[in-house]
């Protein structure tokens, strides 16, 4: 590991670096706009110039293009460096409108940012500013405005780079440059809007989230996007109730920087048709009554038919957790094979990129738990004559499976679900739980990985965590009721019953998430210990 | 004194000097025969160094050690470009190169790529040059036609293609670098340093880039050994030069001389003097880029690389530029600056932004619009510029502005608004 002296303190950094991510892994922040670390390096913002000893003396160099390197010695708060960043601030603040008051990006821009520190605070043009071009429509959801943009070719770079679109390039020279399409064409590629959140300034902003809201109201948790398997880490912005955007967080084993389009917009789900209240035939009633009425079909059921005649089916939509529990306690009650997967696919668009064709995002939890996800399977286990009670968990089934089901021998059906949907509306008792915005929960991607999800938001209404519902619902039929009283309850539970979990715990869960898969070494020996 | 020595421009001016027939006529292509039959390719570059020949293009930098510096890794090819975009103002001395003598410069381009193990040379010519394509690109094909390149060079078994590749009209694409992305098909920006060209350059791969003048000597050099050039010029400075002289001389042109000669005579004898009698003001010493001078200092400066140097100019590319008594030197760096403004790539915050602002303000000064601290503001705002980009564009913008500002600043002050009560 190469020994480096930042402001005559050496540090030791990991090999491969430059010298802003060296720094920033000791703590020191260099300001940058146009280097983004999952991008190529350009080096043309000017920013990140710092001073750095060499042979013919000291010179003034951008560190996002200086590797951190044995013996490097740099400053980076000297009165030069700092008279440099404020020079380079000027010019990039010359022609800008300085329109924050109306700007979206106010708040989390880089200009307003780093102003704090290496502004002038006074403004030295006599000349009137370059105009360019304002709320350019660039893409289906990118608005532009050419006069913000500090022309860092981030996006440019993204779109070369990233998704090999070559969308957007910087069209003119010297002031009269500017950020734009091919003529004719649009910014319109399944990750356009990531342009939005790499964007440093208020050049290309989110026509989804412009004039929504200012980002200072908003609070953010740490999440993952359910709109497909991928399980894209994100960051979910909410305020009062309601999730305004999700931006994505960075999680190199997964999706890097980045998030698609279509998963970014899945958070509206999240704000449209919550089910808040427990309905019987889907009409509201009482959160106990529906409860009771629901427990009592069960042990009806159980006392007439026997345990053969009740099903659950779990869901891929629903957390590891909630699944878990339906598994665990349904097992208890009526023995392992009564808790099916779901009746049938999710599949949408995907490509080689982040976006998959499973459009759950927990369909590998189920695997893991040891459910049959096989549609087929399921199917038949519903078409059985003999099934008289269905507990379904958390379903987005709105096709034709159900509709057969429901007109050839009709179970009773008992609904946990969080929103107001065709089957809450038809079931015969229909209990709300929360969403994955509303609890703490884990959920197994596509390629093994496991990831937690934080509570941002108070659950709507009478909405419960499944697995508490779950609870609820089958306490009557335990004989040792379970004491879970919060997921880390549950996860006591599950490290118990699930070797692969053994000695974890919820929160000491990575933030990036813990790959279930095993590991080259799990491997090796377990090939040893094959071949002996 | 010793009979005058022409390297470059002895068939300058002559009707059908750029044809096959003509150079062939003239002893043209004997050297570089001579050279791929009897030389190694390292003895090539040993000569080159030997002559001490520094590069043409405006920073000087020796040629032959710039050849030793290029990378040669196995299986990967290796290229040579000619710098033929010769934008800068006031220089005009590459263009007569290749009207007048484009086989002079292909003989070059062949002795210089079988030194460097070249077996593929690009020559990235000005947009804007027509008659000069037209030239080059007529020798080119002659000498396709004639087996001086191609398969078998001149019988050898060394093969060399030469492209001629037109610019589309950006004197950014004079900075080597940003040469290499155009050629490549991408935008001209300056590529960040390093990797050098000579490791990384054209399409990831070794590449020279040398500029006509600096390759149209290597003929000479190895025709007539290294010593010989070495022998003209000073020591530092060997060799002769095209100087370009424009302005407000009674004879602009591009003229031939050794290094060392004295500004004045070149003003004086080559250029006829300052036009109309007038008292000289000004001058630029090495295209628009470079410090101006003032006429003290005229009196005294030899035409070198250590002279202008220690003037605090630079010897840039020899594109002298005269001005006379009239000149108001408001007028003369508001105009640079719009050039420098128009010709920013926009790359780097610093040259974007501050080319343009320092003109528009300049412009204001000139208009009598300007503000009491302009003068001040400006020397700071080119402070803020130079050392701070990727290339020297912004160099080039603010030299010659301080030197304007500082070495004729009455003229500025002059312009400014009066005080009330002073």
């Amino acid at each position: 590991m190469p020994k480096i002296i930042i402001d005559a303190v050496e540090y030791e950094v990991e090999a491969g670096q430059n010298l802003i991510q060296a720094a920033a892994s000791v703590g020191i922040t260099i300001p940058h706009y146009c280097y983004h670390p999952g991008l190529s390096v350009s080096g043309n913002c000017r920013m990140c110039l710092v001073e750095v000893k060499g042979p013919r003396g000291v010179m003034a160099q951008i560190a996002c293009s200086t590797p951190a390197t044995e013996g490097l010695e740099v400053m980076v708060n000297t009165d030069t460096v700092k008279k440099m960043r404020q020079g380079v601030m000027e010019f990039l603040l010359l022609n800008h409108p300085i329109d924050c008051p109306i700007c979206d990006q106010a708040g989390e821009c880089g200009l307003q940012d780093y102003y704090m520190d290496y502004g002038l605070y006074t403004n030295r043009s006599t000349v009137p500013k370059v105009k360019k071009n304002k709320v350019v429509d660039v893409g289906p959801l990118v608005m532009l405005d050419q006069e913000r943009c500090i022309l860092c070719s981030r996006c440019v770079r993204f779109c070369d780079e990233v998704t090999h679109s070559n969308e957007l390039v910087i069209a003119g020279r010297g002031e009269k440059c500017r950020i734009q399409t091919f003529p004719g064409k649009q910014l319109d590629n399944p990750y356009s809007a990531n342009v939005v959140d790499i964007c440093p300034v208020g050049a290309l902003t989110s026509k989804d989230f412009r004039f929504k809201k200012r980002v200072w109201f908003l609070s953010t948790a740490k999440s993952v996007c359910t709109g497909c398997s991928k399980g894209c880490n994100i960051y979910l912005d909410h305020e009062k109730g309601q999730v305004y955007r999700y931006r994505p967080r960075h999680n190199a084993a997964v999706n890097d920087y980045w998030i698609c389009d279509e998963g970014r917009l899945s958070y509206k789900v999240l704000n449209e048709n919550c089910l808040q209240e427990a309905l019987i035939h889907g009409e509201a009633h009482p959160y106990s009554t529906v409860l009771e009425r629901a427990q009592a079909a069960i042990a009806h059921t159980l006392e007439k038919h026997g345990k053969v005649a009740i099903g659950a089916l779990a869901s891929p939509h629903a957390s590891l957790e909630d699944n878990f529990v339906l598994q665990d306690l349904l097992g208890q009650v009526l023995g392992p094979d009564q808790v099916w997967g779901p009746a049938h696919q999710e599949l949408g668009s995907s490509d080689d990129f982040l976006r998959q064709a499973d459009k759950t995002p927990n369909r590998a939890g189920l695997a893991f738990l040891g459910i049959s996800t096989d549609p087929e399977a399921t199917q038949k286990q519903l078409a059985n004559p003999e099934l008289k009670l269905l507990i379904i968990l958390e379903n987005n089934c709105e096709e034709a499976a159900f509709d057969q089901l429901l007109q050839t021998h009709r179970p009773t059906l008992i609904y946990l679900g969080s929103k107001q949907n065709r089957l809450a509306q038809k079931a015969d008792y229909t209990l709300p739980i929360t969403n994955h915005a509303e609890q703490y929960g884990s959920y197994v991607n596509s390629e093994q990985r496991l990831q937690k999800v934080y509570r941002a938001l108070l659950p709507s209404g009478d909405a419960q965590p499944g697995w508490q519902a779950l609870l609820s619902l089958l306490k009557p039929q335990l004989k040792a009721t379970p004491s879970y009283s919060d997921v880390e309850d549950v996860w006591g539970q599950l490290r118990e019953k699930i070797p692969a979990l053994k000695g974890l715990s919820f929160y000491e869960l990575p933030e990036d998430g813990l790959s279930l898969l095993p590991t080259e070494t799990e491997v090796l020996v377990a090939e040893e210990v094959g071949n002996v | 004194m010793a009979p005058k020595v022409k390297i470059l421009s002895n068939y300058f001016g002559i009707d059908q000097a750029w044809t096959y027939d003509f150079y062939t006529g003239h002893g043209g292509y004997e050297t570089a025969k001579k050279v791929l039959v009897e030389k190694q390719p390292d003895e090539v570059t040993a000569e080159v160094k030997a002559s001490g020949l520094r590069g043409r293009g405006g920073a000087g930098f020796p040629a032959g050690m710039k050849w030793s510096f290029l990378a040669k890794p196995e299986g990967v090819p290796r290229y040579l470009t000619v710098n033929a975009d010769e934008s800068e103002p006031g220089t005009f001395k590459d263009r007569a190169i290749l009207e007048w003598d484009p086989h002079m410069l292909i003989e070059g381009i062949l002795i210089a790529s079988y030194a460097l193990g070249v077996h593929q040379a690009f020559v990235y010519i000005r947009g804007e040059f027509h008659l000069p394509e037209v030239h080059l690109s007529q020798a080119v094909e002659e000498a396709y036609a004639k087996g001086v390149i191609g398969e078998k060079c001149l019988g050898t078994d060394y093969k060399l293609d030469i492209v001629v590749h037109r610019g589309a009209g950006a004197y950014i694409c004079g900075e080597e670098t940003a040469l290499l992305e155009s050629l490549e098909g991408k935008r001209g920006y300056p590529r960040l340093k390093p990797p050098f060209p000579a490791v990384s350059g054209l399409f990831g791969c070794p590449t020279i880039i040398n500029n006509v003048e600096t390759i149209a000597n290597v003929p000479w050099i190895l025709a007539n050994g290294g010593a010989a050039y070495a022998a003209l010029g000073t020591e530092k400075s060997p060799g002769t030069r095209l100087f370009s002289i424009s302005g407000h001389v009674n004879k602009p042109g591009v003229y031939e001389e050794e290094l060392g000669i004295p500004l004045m005579t070149l003003i004086n004898e080559n250029g006829g003097g300052v036009r109309g009698g007038k008292k000289l003001k000004a001058v630029i010493p090495g295209g628009s880029s470079t410090p101006v001078l003032t006429p003290t200092e005229c009196e005294t400066i030899t035409m070198d690389y250590e002279a202008l140097a220690a003037a605090g100019t630079m010897f840039g590319s020899a594109g002298i530029i005269v001005m006379d008594e009239d000149t108001s030197m408001v007028e003369v760096i508001v105009n640079l600056l719009h050039f420098y403004a128009h010709e920013s790539c926009g790359q780097c915050s610093p040259c974007r932004e501050g080319t343009g602002w320092l003109h528009r303000t300049m412009k204001q000064l000139l208009k009598g619009q300007g503000t009491a601290d302009d003068v001040e503001k400006i020397l700071d705002i080119a402070n803020q510029m130079e050392g701070r980009t990727v290339c020297p564009l912004a160099a080039a913008a603010t030299m010659p502005t301080r030197s304007y500002l500082t070495k004729f600043r009455s003229e500025f002050e002059a312009l400014l608004p009066k005080l009330a009560g002073v």
